[in-house]
């Protein structure tokens, strides 16, 4: 049975020693943590090991942790820096599309992901393949904004606060993200 | 009737239940490994914080002063007496003496190291065996709990105890100290190429689909030389699985990758090694059964070499 408490609570008694509580919370957002790496990286043995050091990390700081915001926005912008680190290490550099600016929107001339494998998966309906394909079009930091959204439910402050940009940006990339995946799936999702 | 404008379809999924979210949501399956499930939540048992402060927590401050008094008169008594016999002690002979050098260097006693081989020894757990380093100052993140009680000191790596045999052979007579210093040194020429070593098997799941967790010590240096996968292996050599490592672990050490499902029985023995990029096989490998357990055992670095050339095999090193 799930835990009645709040994110945040598991977390503080989790600081407090209650290993149980800990185990409430990984359930509670093992899946969507996984799902954005394994998204946003798209390996499925990267997406292991780096969604390994998020926790790990977690672990780390849990004496030090303060809820100050809602857990689920620390523990994504504990992943998007793990994720950032990664993609600094691969490629000596973050990918363009984290270069946005509202002010000078480049996002329709930006370049395709640094990856580009497929990532399907048997069993699903053809609507959410070609989702999870378009999705896998995307520039990397729309695509984070749509899986901050859709995976960890942040807000755009929250989405914000997690990649560590300004509101604007924060919108504008899930806005991008959101009108492309909607234009590109067309009458799919309409009927 | 118009088409409403993107600004305003943007606002009504910001408001949610849009189909966009709702297609998404039904291909959001994906799950971690049940094995990297289990090494996360022993990991974040093994390092609960208050367990940690335990060791921290500051003595009542009625106790400081009396302590910190007593601690420099014993520090006092001791660097006085220390150096009164220093004062007495016979000068050495200026020759024969073997050098300050060796003196530092100087091996442990035979009696230690045969307790360190012993300790060494295989042990029969089912699950998780094998040595860990000495404890971090926070847990590797997926070491077993039964791997954190059986660690208390390193585990030599075979170089290192064909080093240390050689070590012990430096005899304390000065008269034998120069050829027994070629012995040590020859031995340490011969040391063997670095090699991935497998240091815990821990298995979970069913029949036909267990998940491994496996845990590995390598002397990664980055992606010019790191470990880059770990495999099952049947005893007469054939591939059952392999886990890709994408990345070197210079930053961790030793360290655990969970992978699966592995096709075996509960009975099936098998060969769980790990391989080193570029160099290859040849480190420590784990051999037993689910039912029986597993074990260290010594492998050939030539047992099934041509597995290194069969899929699936590393696309790159990320870093």
């Amino acid at each position: 049975m799930d835990d009645p408490r709040s994110d945040e609570a598991l977390m503080l008694a989790y600081r407090a020693g209650d290993a149980r509580a800990f185990e409430a919370l990984y359930t509670r957002n093992k899946g969507a943590l996984y799902r954005y790496l394994l998204r946003q990286c798209r390996n499925g043995g990267v997406a292991e090991e780096l969604f390994q050091d998020v926790w790990l990390n977690l672990i780390r700081a849990s004496a030090r942790y303060e809820a100050r915001a809602r857990f689920t926005t620390y523990l994504f912008s504990l992943a998007h820096n793990r994720l950032v680190d990664y993609y600094r290490r691969q490629a000596h550099r973050l990918p363009i599309s984290y270069d946005d600016d509202p002010e000078r929107p480049l996002l329709e001339a930006q370049p395709a992901p640094m990856t580009a494998q497929p990532d399907v998966r048997v069993g699903l309906s053809r609507q959410a393949q070609h989702l999870i394909e378009l999705l896998g079009e995307l520039p990397e930091a729309q695509r984070e904004a749509f899986l901050l959204r859709e995976e960890a439910g942040l807000s755009l402050e929250e989405i914000a606060q997690a990649t560590g940009v300004g509101i604007e940006t924060a919108k504008s990339r899930l806005r991008y993200a959101v009108n492309k995946l909607r234009q590109e799936l067309g009458n799919e999702i309409d009927s | 009737m118009t088409e409403p404008k993107p600004d305003e379809l943007f606002e009504a999924y910001l408001l949610g239940a849009t189909p966009v979210s709702r297609v998404y949501r039904e291909g959001a399956q994906d799950q971690p490994p049940p094995a990297l499930d289990t090494a996360i939540v022993d990991a974040a048992r093994r390092g609960a914080p208050a367990r940690r402060r335990r060791f921290r927590q500051p003595l009542p401050a009625h106790w400081l002063v009396p302590l910190s008094t007593a601690a420099v008169v014993v520090l006092s008594v001791t660097l006085v007496w220390t150096l009164q016999r220093r004062e007495l002690a016979p000068v050495p002979a200026p020759s024969g003496a073997p050098a300050p050098e060796a003196r530092v260097a100087a091996p442990p006693a035979k009696s230690a190291l045969r307790a360190e081989r012993k300790a060494d020894a295989p042990e029969e757990a089912i699950g998780s065996v094998g040595k860990m380093p000495a404890p971090a100052p926070l847990p590797d993140l997926a070491q077993s709990q039964a791997l954190a009680k059986k660690e208390a000191a390193p585990a030599p790596a075979a170089p290192m105890r064909e080093m240390e045999r050689a070590a012990a052979a430096r005899p304390a007579a000065p008269a034998d100290g120069v050829r027994a210093e070629s012995k040590y040194r020859a031995a340490r020429a011969m040391a063997p190429a670095p090699a991935a070593q497998v240091i815990s098997v821990a298995v979970s799941g069913a029949p036909g689909a267990y998940q491994f967790a496996v845990g590995i010590r390598s002397p990664d240096t980055g992606c010019d030389r790191y470990a880059d996968w770990w495999e099952v292996l049947s005893e007469d050599g054939k591939l059952l699985y392999r886990r890709i490592l994408d990345h070197s672990h210079v930053d961790e050490q030793p360290f655990v990758r969970a992978g699966g499902p592995v096709p075996i029985q509960r009975d099936t023995v098998v060969w769980v090694r790990a391989h080193l990029h570029p160099q290859g096989y040849g480190g420590d490998a784990f051999t037993g059964s689910v039912r029986a357990g597993f074990r260290r055992a010594a492998l050939s670095p030539t047992f099934a070499v041509g597995a290194a050339s069969q899929p699936p095999l590393p696309q790159g090193c990320a870093f």
